[in-house]
């Protein structure tokens, strides 16, 4: 486990009067056209954030080894998915509904339901939101969240996530959230963290992303391995409008005996190659826009 | 109270895997966090895990943790109060 690692400190864009008009516009503009106008903003946004868009590129021409002009169109190709992203979640928060393929929601239900607490690992990759609007768990689900989120956004995630028993959790300066999210493992509940980016803790296991090194946040899995609770990594992914497909994957499984630290990293690995699997079929859904990798 | 502070102090070592340190190392009014011993949210969820294995209890209110765990003084102090085994 190494102490050093980035921060990151994430908000959406958008001043909060604007992600009001855009919900109140997509009460009766059909997505489609929304998605049509998003198109426009594209160009505008791989210039303004020009760190955002060298991040993406190299992501493609490192990661992926595309050719430079190859990596070119799918950096548009995932702007237009992150918009597209975007547009979805602001959708749902003005009452638009989508559907969501779960393959693996035997495995979902059945971890869910165990007595014991549950750790849920999300991701930037997808539109990790929507699994907290459609993935149906059998008790609580306690989401840690970014506390300097912009107010509209927090306001129309907990009306949203309230009516799924998912109560929304910011990180706070006295380290209360870490009382919420331990008393809730210990009461058998289910806790949501991102296992991507660095918050909080400075501590983080050190894996291959990607056939690339990058430090993990090791609080979602040092929680899991503390507490002995099941974890799985879960990405929800946009396959077409108003279409998403859930995928999941189980970072504890043979790690049973081990000592606790060796378990926590072997769920961040573990964690790690689901990345991997997730981008292999979804390449253009990665959306951490900075260098994510030291080199 | 200062057995139990000795004590505790001696868990918190074992629980952070400070083998570097001896409980003499540890100033019991010390802040635990950032400028004292500099533990972080890690830590914070260890020291969370010591006292409900060791001593039985739970934190309740979320709010309450900054000041239990302000040093090792107020750990014992709370233990001592709240302790139930």
């Amino acid at each position: 486990m190494s102490g050093e690692g980035r921060q990151w400190q994430g908000t959406t864009d958008g001043a909060s009067w604007m992600h009001r008009a855009l919900i109140v516009l997509m009460g009766f503009t059909p997505l489609r056209v929304i998605y049509f106008f998003m198109y426009f903003a594209i160009p505008v946004y791989m210039v303004a954030n020009r760190k955002g868009y060298l991040s993406i590129y190299h992501y493609f021409r490192r990661r992926l080894g595309y050719g430079p002009l190859r990596s070119f169109f799918h950096v548009i190709a995932n702007h237009a998915s992150f918009g597209k992203v975007v547009v979805d979640r602001f959708g749902a928060y003005a009452g638009k509904k989508f559907s969501i393929e779960v393959p693996d929601m035997e495995l979902y239900s059945s971890l869910s339901s165990r007595p014991e607490g549950m750790m849920q690992v999300s991701s930037h990759i997808g539109n990790d939101e929507m699994a907290g609007y459609f993935l149906k768990a059998s008790k609580r689900i306690y989401a840690l969240a970014f506390g300097g989120e912009v107010s509209s956004v927090t306001e129309n995630r907990v009306k949203m996530l309230s009516c799924n028993d998912i109560t929304l959790v910011p990180i706070a300066d006295d380290m209360s959230h870490l009382v919420v999210l331990n008393n809730a493992l210990a009461s058998g509940e289910i806790v949501n963290i991102h296992g991507d980016r660095v918050f909080g803790s400075s501590k983080t296991f050190r894996c291959q992303v990607m056939g690339a090194p990058a430090n993990l946040p090791a609080g979602p899995f040092m929680l899991a391995a503390m507490r002995g609770v099941p974890a799985v990594s879960v990405f929800v992914m946009r396959t077409g409008c108003r279409k998403y497909k859930a995928l999941l994957f189980r970072l504890d499984e043979g790690l049973e005996g081990l000592e606790r630290n060796e378990k926590a990293e072997r769920m961040a690995r573990a964690y790690a190659a689901s990345i991997d699997s997730v981008l292999a079929l979804y390449p253009d859904q990665w959306f951490n826009f900075y260098e994510y990798w030291d080199e | 109270m200062e057995e139990l502070i000795l004590e505790l102090k001696t868990k918190i070592l074992e629980a952070l895997k400070l083998q570097d340190m001896a409980p003499e190392d540890i100033d019991a009014d010390a802040p635990l966090f950032k400028d004292g011993l500099g533990l972080d949210s890690i830590d914070a969820l260890e020291l969370m895990l010591l006292l409900e294995k060791n001593y039985g209890i739970k934190l309740k209110s979320p709010a309450e943790g900054k000041e239990i765990f302000k040093s090792v003084r107020t750990m014992a102090e709370y233990v001592s109060a709240n302790r139930i085994k």
